[in-house]
């Protein structure tokens, strides 16, 4: 599900062009967009990383090897070379391994809380995430003031500029604060300059010029974005990963029927309040002077109960329907058993068919095209997963990953081919 | 079996290693000779001090780089390395319920926090303690290593942060060659380039940015620092905010490499006392004449000249900045070397056991230095912030060094851990460890003396 929306930035459909989407608010592909940014963009990530919480646990309090913790922490460095190397080589756009790798390395230790502790840390991560952007939208309102004064002063002057004292001139304070906000207001708008550049430079076919446009925002998401943000979110869902494994609510605990529900009501408020919550950007994307002169919060002010309660509700949901449906689930499972492959595949399949230095498909799909291609591409890697798992015992990368952490080496066919 | 038994402690006052403790004393005093600028001053006087004559405050400042700078972080980065084999150890021989790993990154978590709150709380922007508890936590799955592995793993970390530094000059050439470019189009009378343009904003850029004094903006950073905590905090929030993860990710090489290398020295008896005399004596030499010698050409080439970025540039094919590393280790190691001569031969001795106080609380020496020095240089005290001159910053270190060599001394006469140490040790264990030294202990000292 993560190739549904995960390739959307690699493909060309990145933040500007979801403004201009969103702003439509008609046709085919705005409903793709609709459906997918409130059910699927990071909603899939989270889940991914309550997954991964749940792993931590199990790694680090129900396993009994005593080399656990060495191999737990290889494999978190394995994951950073590996991030690096798919942000940075294979040029994609939106990689968890590295973002993985660094919470792992944080996180681990706390598995062995209590579920209290670690639920009442998820709400502490949550209000820190909270906290911040208040602060960043606090200081933006602080910015708006300082302009709105500057308007006030030049509305003293006469509306004709030739009838203008001498006077009535802003001093270079003035000027500034009126720039400040006005270039800050800019950022929030859709930008066509932003969206030509990018696909100049991913389309064109030489490596060096779609690397150039990547590095800095790859870096960017590696450093500032991880440390201001993503600890916080991504940190909240592994506890919540944690905590809930304690707690056995996907287990056999709680019927299928109440996970169901449960999954369906997290899932649906999520999506309502994610539907409101875009309401309210489109705003800020529309006239961020106008947002901010009405409200007193940002318009993503409770993203992170957004997420997490999506992320539990996928995962409610699938662990009712995995105790009742069987079929499907074998072929997911093979998908299962070998994630780190099949996402690299993804990745690297992504970036080479909308990549300049590969097909040169970049900004050519919009939200319906991307859909199709993503559910094409997990077509794929399913019969891919189903082939390889019934020759061999491990996905090549994983058996490759296991080696390199343990030293060890296993057999990689299944003895009965 | 005791119920404390069951429990990993921290290691007993007696099984500490008193040259490890007087190296970290060293080190920890010596980062202050670094940092001191940092807290006492806004960075447009560097730029004034560098393009002005080449006064007292020049030579203190040219004294500052060579020798110290880079080399008493390194120190202490090596005794970072080597106290987390250390603690490795003791855990292992005691045999704790809770797994060592645990431990080992619980400890650092709560390293970690300390480093936010020293930065933000404690209004310290240059603090390491974030960096190290990240670092630290890479370090865990490489501690069985040999030590001459440690040795090229070390090398390998140097290795990266080079490229990466080569590869910021390689860029830094690119925007002066496009500069000069647009230079040489704009004198022959023909149109520039859209490449050549954009060098010359950027070069034009870089050099308002990083090497011209916007008076009007410095005052106003001046005054942010000399007011109230409200003001000072908002001011390095946003400071804080961009330097933190930039050197987090950019440059955390700097400090695994000296880490590594502290895990290599140790594993060689270096700072156990187990080396000859002749390799000291050798580390001594070697680190300190070729050290002194690449620090100086090193101090020169990148800030000799007025600060000639341009002129920087032009002249060297690869980057100057690249030698830092290799003389800070070089520096590092003089520096280690001869401490343990010293203690060796047994010379100052009542300033060895000082200093081993002063090591044996770092932690504490480390945080109070920024505590007594938000105090006296912002306003949340004294508001002495751009007040001084750059030599007099270094009457302030010398209060300070007199002060916490005699407080460390005095504290560890009736404490166990120094304050901060305790708080980190029982957050760490999450069991309140006993702080005060009974008075047979106590005693006992006093005979022994």
């Amino acid at each position: 599900m993560l190739t549904l929306t995960g390739s959307w930035e690699t493909a060309g459909l990145g933040k500007h062009a979801q403004l201009a989407l969103a702003q439509e608010q008609k046709g085919l592909d705005y409903w793709v967009y609709l459906f997918s940014r409130l059910l699927l963009h990071q909603k899939i990530a989270a889940v991914l990383l309550l997954v991964f919480g749940i792993s931590l646990f199990k790694t680090v309090i129900e396993s009994k090897d005593k080399n656990r913790f060495d191999f737990l922490l290889r494999r978190q460095l394995w994951f950073l070379i590996l991030g690096v190397v798919n942000a940075l080589i294979f040029l994609y756009r939106g990689d968890l391994l590295f973002f993985i790798g660094v919470l792992g390395i944080l996180f681990f230790v706390l598995a062995r809380l209590t579920v209290r502790t670690q639920l009442s840390l998820v709400i502490l991560f949550c209000l820190i995430w909270i906290g911040r952007q208040y602060w960043y939208y606090s200081d933006d309102r602080d910015l708006h003031g300082k302009y709105a004064a500057v308007l006030a002063i030049e509305k003293q002057w006469p509306r004709d500029t030739a009838q203008r004292a001498a006077s009535d001139t802003l001093t270079s304070k003035q000027a500034t604060d009126k720039a400040t906000w006005e270039q800050i207001a800019q950022t929030k708008k859709y930008d066509s300059a932003a969206v030509a550049g990018a696909r100049a430079a991913m389309r064109s076919t030489t490596y060096s010029t779609n690397f150039n446009h990547v590095l800095n925002p790859v870096k960017n998401e590696q450093t500032f974005w991880i440390f201001r943000e993503g600890i916080w979110l991504g940190g909240m869902m592994i506890l919540l990963g944690m905590a809930s494994n304690q707690a056995r609510f996907f287990s056999k605990r709680f019927s299928s029927s109440f996970k169901l529900i449960w999954g369906l009501f997290a899932l649906g408020t999520a999506a309502g309040w994610g539907y409101l919550q875009m309401d309210l950007s489109r705003m800020v994307a529309t006239d961020y002077t106008a947002y901010i002169s009405r409200f007193n919060i940002p318009a993503n002010l409770f993203y992170p109960l957004e997420i997490g309660l999506s992320a539990f509700g996928w995962i409610s949901i699938l662990a009712a329907l995995a105790d009742k449906i069987v079929f499907p689930w074998r072929a997911l499972t093979a998908v299962g058993s070998m994630p780190l492959t099949i996402y690299m595949m993804q990745c690297l399949a992504t970036s080479l068919f909308f990549s300049g230095y590969g097909f040169d498909f970049y900004g050519m799909y919009s939200a319906g095209g991307l859909l199709l291609f993503g559910l094409e591409l997990n077509l794929l890697l399913i019969a891919f997963a189903a082939v390889w798992t019934h020759y061999f015992n491990a996905g090549p990368l994983e058996y490759l990953l296991t080696r390199a952490i343990t030293g060890t080496t296993s057999t990689l066919i299944h003895e009965t081919v | 079996m005791k119920q404390s038994e069951l429990y990993p402690a921290p290691v007993a006052n007696a099984n500490r290693i008193q040259l490890i403790d007087s190296i970290r004393g060293v080190a920890l005093l010596g980062i202050l000779l670094m940092n001191i600028p940092g807290f006492g001053l806004h960075w447009s006087e560097f730029i004034k001090l560098l393009k002005g004559p080449h006064d007292l405050n020049y030579q203190v400042f040219k004294s500052v780089m060579v020798i110290p700078e880079g080399s008493m972080r390194g120190l202490f980065s090596m005794l970072f390395g080597a106290g987390m084999l250390l603690f490795m150890k003791n855990k292992k021989e005691q045999g704790s319920a809770t797994p060592v790993a645990e431990l080992y990154f619980r400890r650092l978590l709560w390293l970690m926090l300390f480093g936010l709150l020293n930065a933000y709380v404690l209004l310290w922007n240059g603090d390491i303690l974030f960096f190290y508890a990240f670092a630290g936590m890479l370090l865990f799955a490489f501690r069985d290593l040999r030590p001459y592995q440690l040795i090229i793993v070390a090398l390998v970390c140097m290795a990266i942060g080079m490229v990466k530094a080569q590869d910021s000059f390689r860029q830094l050439k690119k925007n002066r060659n496009g500069y000069l470019a647009a230079q040489r189009a704009d004198n022959e009378k023909r149109a520039r380039t859209a490449e050549e343009n954009s060098a010359y904003a950027a070069w034009e850029g870089i050099q308002q940015s990083a090497y011209v004094v916007d008076t009007a903006a410095a005052r106003e950073e001046i005054g942010k620092m000399r007011g109230s905590y409200r003001t000072v905090f908002g001011h390095l929030i946003t400071v804080n905010g961009i330097a933190m993860p930039n050197f987090l990710y950019n440059n955390n090489w700097d400090p695994l490499t000296m880490m590594f290398m502290g895990m290599a020295l140790f594993g060689l008896g270096f700072f156990t006392n187990r080396c000859s005399t002749q390799t000291y004596w050798l580390c001594v030499l070697v680190g300190y004449g070729l050290g002194y010698l690449i620090s100086n050409f090193h101090f020169h080439a990148v800030y000799g000249n007025g600060l000639n970025i341009a002129g920087m540039v032009d002249r060297f094919r690869v980057s100057p900045v690249l030698l830092y590393d290799i003389k800070r280790v070089l520096i590092s190691v003089g520096h280690a070397s001869l401490i343990v001569l010293i203690y060796r031969a047994g010379l100052l001795k009542w300033l060895m056991k000082a200093l081993g106080k002063v090591g044996q609380m770092a932690f504490t020496n480390y945080l109070m230095q920024s505590i007594l020095c938000s105090v006296y240089f912002t306003g949340v005290g004294l508001g002495k912030f751009n007040y001084l001159e750059f030599h007099q910053l270094y009457y302030v270190v010398l209060v300070i060094w007199v002060f916490q060599l005699l407080m460390s001394t005095i504290w560890l006469y009736y404490f166990r851990f120094g304050p901060f140490e305790w708080l980190w040790r029982s957050l760490t264990y999450w069991n309140i460890q006993p702080m005060v030294r009974r008075r047979r202990q106590i005693f006992e000292e006093v005979v022994t003396v």
